[in-house]
């Protein structure tokens, strides 16, 4: 052989090696990068454990003068707050992804899916100060009265009749004062907004690829689009559904900056949804800069709770998906 | 089975067309109402000399420097990130997509993937910011770059998926080196896929804030000091002058960058989703 050819290829060896190389340090790094994620937040919140044990999860208490913190206010928004903006959001998004895939015509359900994945795009604050000088005044003025009027009503017309028919007493509701729009049901809102797009988005993907036959067949047997979207293309779509579903869940777990302008930041555990609340996001970016010691110390341990949250909801709905759907 | 009236399933059906209908619309008429907003808001803060200078607290400030900022931040980014989420990917497709190794590794980019930016940014903060003593941009570019690295794994890994075998075997039977084949031919097919997904990648970190108010906090000098210093960015810009401030002029400044960010971004995103049909109908 050729003495250049053969240096030729000690050479790409070489290059091949390293290549390599690179490759599978970056592909490690991954994993050491989520193993250090666990573990320093572990450990930068050992003192809030050390200090507040199990109780952390469940004191109401949020003191910094006193240095007592609990956790329960901002786990009870969390949840409060993505279950309810899921609880709009995925209806919504089913409409929408139906109406774009089986009713729209081509080319405005092109036109409509781009205006749908522009919301997608803008970043959070933005949402955040629409929320705060749009959304809010607009809840407070209009909408929570709009609310409270029609529940008032359905209450004095329908459910006292029925009360009274079956010789109960009757029910009163309470015209709340409404003294902010600033609180849980704004803040769920402009959370459903924000994850809407992405559900919607893998939805219109998942009904895509429903096989048009079964479709047909369907049509064929007198079934009306209604019935075929919810009989035939969401049912063979359950999987995808449900996996958008989570990650939207995923997504409204985290999101900070929106929920920081119109959640109201205040550390109470309510059962209304007119009051102000805060989520474990939401008090980590507002305490963040003035905390030190303790403090600071359980501002990471309710990082670390956000970080094993998110980690469940991943495996629950990889384990949904595995086992539930299968067996249906 | 049981039988149901013909009307009474028509006019089921009639409802649930206008009902989509009027929630798409709605959701629409949602979009533009925040245009809307910002454009209204922001565009009379909008000026020449709202571009040229600094922030300050004064009434003839700009944001400038938050520009620049965001600017840097998100390159540094891109740099960290996108090299090695390019890399990771290639490793899933090329050399070992198998192995139970390879298997953790997926499993940890959509686990990452998954973790909310303001974790990161806490993680971020006491990786970075606690042993260096001081908030900087280049903290900030770590977080940014944190947030990036599993979406560009999985662009990666998605685009080299679609690139057909035979390529492969074609570009081995010439004996050509695998890092040559990777580089030249194999990218080369997934280009446009993997551009539009690194693009969307940078938009979609050039907009966040919250690990953004960890790590490089803000500043009304311009980026000069990117590894030591506080660093300006547009995103908490907006959330000081939104927030913080008692004046009428420092909140349109405000409106003012979230227009500039708003318009940079859906110019980005517009763009990308331009040259995915493009590409897509010239494959047709």
């Amino acid at each position: 052989m050729n003495k250049f050819l053969i240096k030729n290829c000690i050479k790409s060896d070489f290059f091949d090696k390293t290549f390599k190389i690179i490759s599978l340090l970056s592909a490690t790094l991954i994993i050491l990068l989520l193993g250090s994620f666990l573990l320093q937040l572990l450990v930068l919140g050992a003192d809030s454990i050390k200090t507040f044990g199990f109780g952390f999860l469940i004191s109401k208490d949020w003191d910094p003068v006193k240095n007592i913190y609990g956790a329960l206010p901002a786990i009870c928004g969390t949840f409060i707050t993505t279950i309810l903006s899921l609880a709009i959001a995925i209806p919504l998004s089913f409409c929408i992804a139906i109406y774009l895939v089986e009713i729209a015509p081509k080319t405005v359900s092109s036109v409509l899916s781009v205006t749908i994945n522009m919301l997608a795009a803008i970043p959070s604050i933005i949402y955040g100060i629409w929320g705060i000088f749009v959304v809010a005044p607009l809840m407070q003025q209009k909408i929570i009265p709009f609310i409270n009027q029609a529940i008032n009503f359905l209450i004095a017309n329908v459910i006292n009749k029925i009360s009274t028919l079956c010789g109960g007493s009757e029910l009163q509701f309470i015209d709340t004062q409404v003294n902010s729009g600033c609180n849980l049901l704004t803040a769920s809102l402009i959370l459903s907004i924000m994850i809407l797009p992405f559900i919607c988005a893998i939805m219109q993907d998942i009904f895509r690829l429903v096989s048009p036959l079964v479709k047909e067949a369907a049509y064929g047997s007198g079934a009306t689009t209604f019935e075929v979207s919810r009989k035939i293309t969401l049912r063979s779509g359950l999987n995808g559904v449900v996996g958008a579903c989570f990650l939207g869940l995923g997504r409204a777990v985290g999101e900070t900056m929106a929920v920081l302008y119109v959640v109201g930041n205040v550390q109470q555990v309510s059962a209304s949804l007119y009051e102000g609340g805060t989520t474990i996001s939401a008090t980590l970016a507002n305490n963040f800069a003035e905390a030190s010691g303790l403090f600071k110390s359980s501002l990471f341990e309710l990082g670390f709770i956000l970080l094993v949250m998110t980690f469940i909801i991943q495996l629950i709905s990889k384990l949904f998906v595995k086992y539930v759907i299968k067996t249906m | 089975m049981k039988k149901r009236d013909l009307l009474g399933r028509k006019v089921c059906n009639a409802i649930f067309y206008s009902m989509s209908l009027l929630i798409t619309l709605a959701i629409c008429m949602i979009l533009f109402s925040l245009l809307y907003t910002i454009i209204k808001n922001g565009s009379n803060a909008l000026s020449c000399n709202f571009l040229i200078k600094p922030t300050s607290p004064f009434k003839d400030s700009g944001i400038s420097n938050a520009i620049l900022g965001t600017s840097a931040i998100t390159f540094g980014a891109t740099v960290i990130g996108v090299p090695a989420g390019i890399f990771t990917g290639i490793y899933l497709i090329e050399y070992d997509s198998q192995s139970y190794f390879s298997k953790v590794v997926r499993i940890s980019a959509e686990a990452l993937m998954g973790v909310p930016s303001i974790v990161v940014g806490l993680f971020v903060y006491s990786l970075v910011v606690v042993p260096t003593g001081h908030f900087s941009g280049f903290a900030a570019s770590v977080a940014l770059a944190i947030i990036m690295y599993p979406v560009v794994i999985k662009v990666t890994s998605d685009m080299l998926q679609m690139v057909p075998n035979a390529t492969r075997e074609a570009a081995i039977a010439l004996s050509i080196p695998k890092w040559r084949m990777i580089f030249q031919i194999i990218f080369r097919m997934a280009k446009s896929g993997l551009l539009t997904g690194v693009i969307l990648a940078i938009a979609r970190v050039s907009g966040e804030t919250a690990p953004l108010l960890l790590t490089s906090l803000f500043s009304d000098a311009y980026p000069t000091g990117y590894f030591s210093e506080p660093t300006a960015s547009l995103t908490v810009a907006i959330n000081e002058n939104a927030t913080n401030s008692p004046f009428e002029y420092m909140l349109e400044k405000a409106w003012g960058a979230a227009l500039v960010i708003t318009i940079a971004i859906l110019i980005l995103n517009i763009s990308c989703q331009l040259i995915n049909k493009f590409t897509a109908q010239v494959k047709k």
